[in-house]
């Protein structure tokens, strides 16, 4: 872990998101925020911080990469053309959003070493654009997020160094990162994501309209950083 | 936007009760643990979440 664990910030809103790659809310709720922090007027001093969430944490490093609507019906017991139109009914969603979802592509797989690549790509700074490219990698793409070949190009196109994100996967360096972030979900009572935390105060569970954004945006910020309190103090 | 890798700390601000969130896909409702530390901004119908088991809605 980096930066101010267990801090808050004096002079800056800090929005903590616990969301998973695999996870097509969360690409959604991802772009949908940065769409109200676009319109918000403080964005400068907005930083958002992503966290490690596994949907399907039964899903092994080892296990051979599956269909996202052939695991839904496996896993639910749907029909799999019922799996199929939920899937659909979803990328319209995303489509609404502005992303091109592929479902017939994505291949299923544990998440652990994906989001291992997340925490690295936060200690150079890069995080979002990280976390962007590997919804992007799994959605659009339907790349195997388990292929640590994989994840170290994903790395070098966000303009991270490819054989030290490759070092960093192979050694294991940030999997105490990711199971930290997944106990604090435990101890917080995460159930389900994408999940945001206004300056360490207010909730959002879901991907929510821009509006919503926007309006915890206003609320977070008036309360912590734009407060006169706040003001007072020379912030 | 910038992003890190820290965690915020929480301000304990009510015990909020189980309750139902908006569906989004049709799914049913979600819902949202008794024991979260935050205090859950109202917001209008949600796009999705999806839970720990992989459901999504």
């Amino acid at each position: 872990m980096t930066g101010e664990a267990f801090g808050q910030a004096a002079d800056r809103l800090v929005v903590d998101v616990w969301s998973d790659v695999m996870c097509p809310f969360c690409y959604m709720g991802d772009a949908l925020l940065g769409q109200a922090l676009e319109k918000f007027p403080h964005a400068s001093g907005v930083e958002v911080r992503y966290h490690s969430f596994l949907l399907m944490p039964q899903l092994s490093d080892g296990d051979a990469p599956v269909n996202a609507a052939e695991l839904l019906s496996a896993h639910h017991g749907l029909p799999l053309e019922q799996a199929r139109a939920m899937n659909e009914q979803v990328t319209e969603r995303a489509r609404q959003v502005g992303l091109d979802y592929h479902f017939e592509r994505t291949q299923a797989v544990s998440t652990r070493t994906a989001h291992q690549l997340s925490h690295f790509a936060a200690t150079q700074g890069k995080q979002h654009e990280m976390i962007q490219r590997l919804f992007q990698a799994y959605f659009t793409d339907g790349l195997n997020l388990a292929d640590h070949e994989v994840l170290a190009g994903l790395a070098a196109d966000v303009g991270l160094d490819r054989d030290a994100a490759l070092a960093a996967l192979t050694s294991g360096e940030f999997a105490d990162g990711v199971a930290a972030d997944l106990e604090q979900a435990r101890q917080y009572g995460i159930q389900g994501v994408p999940f945001f935390v206004f300056a360490g105060k207010y909730a959002v569970s879901g991907a929510q309209p821009v509006e919503a954004f926007l309006q915890a945006l206003d609320t977070s910020w008036n309360e912590t950083v734009g407060s006169p309190a706040s003001a007072g103090l020379g912030r | 936007m910038t992003s890190s890798n820290a965690i915020a700390e929480p301000t304990p601000v009510v015990d909020v009760p189980a309750e139902h969130i908006p569906e989004a896909v049709d799914r049913g409702p979600a819902t949202r643990s008794n024991t979260s530390p935050f205090e859950f901004l109202p917001v209008g119908e949600a796009f999705g979440v999806c839970d720990v088991d992989g459901e999504c809605r």
